[in-house]
This record gives structure tokens, sequence and C-alpha cells, in this order.
């Protein structure tokens, strides 16, 4: 017997009758989002019926009527709806940031030197209005960004493309030669004479932040295209190809080589899902290649003009000794020397123990500059031209006010951004430890959260933000370790820094909010129609 | 039937519908009926509060296609996980029925 019959106008008091019914079922259920797609199926389901009744020879009203009443009571069926059709609380991963906030906030209170604001602690650490900007940006997005990103999906990939694009033209790095970068202030990009060193926080933060929502915003777009196959992955490709170019060109910040790797790891990542889930319109098999086959060719693309650079970056994260600079706080070779060195020495519980005499050698860097006769060990810095080893001691023991402790002997802003190893060093090893599996409950619940979201463009969406997270996270640990690659990467909230806790709360807003509405939006009737095709990749799949 | 022990097997009833093909809810409701020869015969839409507590378990997700009449059905898809669960409950529900048969046969006996 058919389910199914030729779609007739109905009449107004047949069509009373259903929408009655329907209204009811709707006066139950709180949540009035995506409402309409329970309503297609409730009146799909009594059409079905009432065909069925029109079959065995009742009117077309009487048949209506019946099949409303086989429905049951409609507040009943509201009611029951009610419990399931809602808007949702990811509650252990909001908690979670909230307690690697909590960490972060009150790590920079119990660290900071200067007296206590009269407000209280919280106001003396500049950092903490950071935090407050974050949680403020998270919660905007947990509760506007997913709705929106569906239905402005192309305003907000072009708009994202435009931003990349415009800075890319703004920034005339590329036209200076070599020698002139240091010209102009922060290797050559002119907005830097107008807007001084407000624009190395905007260039910074510009840079963070595009590099990581480029992995979210990137998988709309792929997803969006997924029926057209290999022309989907060539769009991806290019999409991810224009963001690798801007980074080679010096567009912001060169040293942030580890953005780059975050950007094509998690692209990476999400043309995996796309492939290994058959929704690209490909074999599983030839999806996947394609995937591996287009992140070799960026990371070619990436690699080949940095190749010196990401050689260096290379050799100060497996042999920083090679390359260490004593005199440049900002250099990561001999942070990495540094901090292997002591976390060696760190004990379970209770803060490092160094003598005096210990803490002036390492603040001096003499136990590993000096070669035993009071002369410079591993002549790689530039500076040992026109300094002897023991003018540089005598400057960098007259600079100290007071007798050198453990918070002198770090580079700077160790203790904000490095902060897992900081804890092993100044609390012991058991509450670093603590805080590392504090650190990598982030992305596992990120992840797990992502992948309880049915809607496969939520779940994607949420899911990039977790590969984001989950590579940043490791790459941190492995910072804080002693071991880091081209520059810091962003700290997953437990360490502050604005670009950082601003990308880290624009992916975590952007999860919350995939979870939060995904019983409640249904992806077709949101999206445009060209998106429409769900059961052919249905069918896919179970073929396969 | 008794409508407190339709309720408690509605779901697993549904799933094992699903493990055979996809189906939309007005299909699952005939299918139920025809098999248990209108022994199985609910209110039909409390079938769909059902269907939406197991699609938000992950047991079974759903879809959208256009049938031949031009209207857009929601099918329902029984996922692995929704495969674990029905076959929990199929081993639930057989250790049941066959304590309710012994019992039923006077086979158990209590120790007082």
């Amino acid at each position: 017997m058919p389910y199914w019959r030729e779609v007739s106008p109905l009449p107004s008091e047949t069509y009373e009758a259903v929408e009655n019914f329907l209204k009811d079922v709707d006066e139950q259920i709180s949540c009035k989002l995506g409402l309409e797609s329970v309503n297609e199926e409730l009146r799909g389901h009594i059409e079905d019926k009432a065909f069925l009744y029109m079959e065995y020879g009742l009117e077309e009203k009487e048949a209506y009527k019946r099949s409303v009443r086989d429905m049951g009571a409609a507040d009943v069926i509201g009611m029951e709806l009610n419990k399931h059709h809602r808007l949702r609380l990811a509650k252990p991963l909001l908690m979670l940031i909230l307690l690697l906030m909590a960490v972060g906030i009150t790590g920079g209170i119990l660290e900071q030197q200067e007296p206590i604001s009269e407000f209280g602690p919280f106001f003396a650490v500049e950092a903490n209005f950071y935090y407050l900007w974050a949680l403020a940006v998270m919660f905007v997005l947990m509760f506007r960004g997913y709705p929106l990103l569906l239905k402005h999906t192309k305003l907000v990939c072009g708009l994202f493309l435009a931003i990349l694009l415009s800075v890319a033209v703004l920034y005339l790095g590329i036209l200076l030669p070599d020698g002139w970068d240091g010209i102009l202030p922060l290797g050559g990009i002119w907005p830097g004479i107008f807007l001084g060193k407000a624009w190395s926080l905007v260039s910074s933060s510009a840079y963070f932040g595009v590099m990581q929502l480029a992995v979210p915003v990137g998988a709309v777009l792929f997803y969006r295209r997924r029926h057209q196959g290999y022309r989907a992955f060539l769009l991806f490709f290019c999409y991810q190809a224009v963001a690798v170019l801007c980074a080679n060109l010096r567009f912001w910040n060169d040293r942030y080589y580890i953005s780059v790797l975050i950007l094509l790891l998690g692209c990476f990542g999400v043309s995996l899902y796309v492939a290994g889930r058959g929704w690209i319109g490909l074999p599983k098999k030839k999806g996947a290649a394609t995937a591996l086959l287009s992140f070799c060719a960026l990371l070619v693309l990436w690699a080949v003009p940095n190749w010196n650079q990401l050689r260096n970056s290379w050799e100060i994260f497996v042999n920083p000794g090679e390359r260490a600079s004593v005199t440049n706080a900002w250099d990561d070779s001999y942070n990495n020397v540094l901090i292997r060195d002591l976390l060696s020495r760190a004990r379970a519980f209770g803060e490092i123990e160094l003598a005096d005499e210990e803490l002036m050698s390492y603040r001096t860097s003499q136990w590993y500059y000096e070669d035993g006769e009071g002369s410079w060990n591993y002549a790689q810095d530039s500076s040992m031209d026109f300094l002897d080893f023991e003018q540089h001691v005598e400057t960098r023991s007259h600079n100290l006010t007071h007798e050198p402790t453990l918070r002198d002997i770090l580079p700077q802003y160790y203790m904000e951004n490095y902060r897992i190893s900081w804890w092993a060093l100044a609390y012991g090893w058991v509450p670093a430890l603590l805080l590392t599996l504090l650190c990598l409950a982030l992305p596992a619940l990120a992840w797990r959260t992502a992948l309880s979201i049915r809607n496969p463009l939520g779940r994607l969406t949420a899911l990039a933000g977790a590969f984001v997270l989950a590579i940043q996270t490791v790459f941190y640990i492995v910072g804080c370790l002693g071991c880091q690659f081209g520059g810091f990467s962003n700290l997953p909230f437990v360490s502050e820094g604005v670009a950082s806790l601003t990308g880290s709360a624009v992916l975590a807003g952007l999860i919350l909010s995939a979870y939060r509405y995904d019983t409640v939006t249904a992806e077709p009737l949101l999206a445009t129609s060209s998106d429409s095709g769900r059961q052919e990749d249905k069918h896919r799949e179970i073929q396969e | 039937m008794d409508k407190k022990m339709m309720a408690a097997s509605t779901s697993m009833l549904l799933l094992s519908l699903l493990e055979e093909e996809d189906m939309y809810g007005y299909q699952m409701i005939r299918k139920l009926e025809e098999r248990s020869n209108q022994v199985f015969s609910l209110k039909e839409g409390t079938m769909y509060p059902v269907l939406h507590a197991l699609e938000e378990e992950g047991a079974v997700e759903s879809y959208e296609k256009l049938s031949e009449t031009g209207r857009m059905r929601k099918y329902y898809h029984l996922t692995k996980k929704g495969g674990r669960l029905l076959k929990k409950k199929t081993e639930e529900w057989k250790e049941y029925e066959k304590a309710v048969h012994a019992v039923l046969e006077g086979g158990v006996t209590f120790a007082f």
C-alpha cells in the first residue's frame, strides 16, 4: 500500500482542524525556534493518515478529523516534545572554561608585584580585564553566534575574506626591500607609523584571530560546497592558500609560524572529517587522499619561502642551545634551554630550591654561557662582539635592586604565558600536572561536545573549533616543557593575552552556540536551498 | 494492550524497525501495526517525543527527503549508538519476558 498520494489544497474547515491541533502542540513548547520543522513532521503524518482513511472511502473532512483524533492529545504531545525541543547548555564545557579562567585570574593575582588596587586585588592586574572581555565575547557568541552564522553564512565568510584581503593590500611590507624593514616600526608595516605601539596589539590580535577563526569559517565554506566534490576541495585549498600566502608575505608578524601550523592542521582535520563522513560526494578513500594531498601542497607552499626561518625554529625546538641568545628577552631558544634545565630540578610540591649563587648564575646566564674561564661560551650571539662576559655579568647584576628570586631569572611574561612550567617551578610538579590535566580536559570536552551535536553543520563548526583548541593545547603544553616551536602558541584560557583570550573565547563561544541551538535548528530550513540534499548523503553513506 | 506496557517498549520497537531501513514517522506506525497484527496501536502523535528523545540521545539521526508528492519528509536512521542501545534493550526485554513467563508458569520459588 503506498504511503502517499497527490496533495490537494485543504478546505478551510479541515485546514483549521489540523492547524488548531498544531497550535495546541506549539503552545506547550517553550522554545519557539525551529517549530516549523516539528509542525511539518506532524502535519505530514496527519495528511498521510487522512489519505489512508480516504482510500477506505471516508470523506476528506471526516478523514482529517479522524487522523487528528488518532494523533492523541495535542497538549500531552506538546509537553513531551518540550522536554527535547529546547535550548541546551554544554555545562561541563562551560564550567571547565570558567575554571580555567579562574585559574588564570588567580594566577595573575598571586603573581602580581605591584601594590593591590584600592578596589581589590582583581583590579590590580591589567590582564583580568582581558578575561572579562573574553568572557563577554564568549557569551555573546554562545547566545547569538551559531544562528547568525547559519543565517548569514555567505556574509560572514565574505566579510572574513574581505578583511583578510584588505589588510593584505594595506600591508606594504612586501614592497619594501629587505634592508628597509628596520626603518619602519614592526618590520615595515606602514600602519605602525600612525598607530605606533597600538598597531602591535592590533596586528597580533588580528593575526591570531584571523588564523584561528579561519578554521571554523573555512569549515562552513567547505561544507556549503560539499556536493561539488573535487571543486569543494579546490575552493577550500584556495581559501587556505590565501591565508598562507598572506603569512608568507610577512602579512602581520612572521614570528608566529605556530598560527599557520594550527590553521593548516585544523583545516586538514576538517577535510579529513568531512571526507570520512562521506559528505563530499567522493568515495571516502579518495576524499581522504585528496585532503592529504591538499595539506602537503599547502605545507610546501608555506614552508618553501620560509625554509630558513623554519629550520631555525626547528633547531630551537629540538636543540635550542645551538641558537640561544642571552640578550634577547623574546628569544625562545634560551628560554627552552633554561626551562628544560630548571624543570629537571623541580620538586613534587613547593618552589624549586636554588641557592643565592645559583639564582645569580641563572640571572646572569653564567651557568650556560660562561666557558669556565670567564669568557663567552656558545658564540652565537651578535651582542658578544661588543660586550665581554664580565661586563655582561656586571650589567645584569647591577640591574637588580634586590637579591635575585625565581621570578628574576625567567624571561619576561614567563609567569603569565607559561603557566604550567611556572607552576612546576613555583608550586611543584604535582600542581603543574593537575593544571596540565585541566588544560587537556578542554579539547577533550570540546571534542565530546562537538560530537554530541546532531546537526551536521553545527557539528562540523564545533569540531573545527575543537581541532584548533586541541592543537593549541598540545603546542602550549609542549612549549611549557621547553620544546617551543616558532613563538608561543595561543593559550587556551589559562594564560592571559588579549589576542589569545579573544580567539579562544570566539572558538569556545561557537562550540557552545552550536550545541545550544542543536535541537531547535533544522539546517535546511535556515540554510539556502543549495544546501539541501542531505538525503543524497545518507543514501551514499548507506550504500557505502 | 496496556498503554504502560506499550510505552515502556516503544523506543525498543522503533529502534528495531529502523534497524532494517530508514523510515519516517507515519511509516513506522503502519509497520508497527502491520507486524503486531494491530496489537501495537498507540496514539500516533506520542511516537514523536520518543523519536526526538532517541535523536537527542544520539541513537537515531534524522534527515529530510523529498517524497514523490513533493512533501519534505523527515526520515530517521539508526546510528551505531542506537544499534548498541537496541541490543541492550532487547536483552533486558528477553530477561524480563523470561522472568514473567517463569512466574506465570510457577517455575520460580521464593525462600522465606
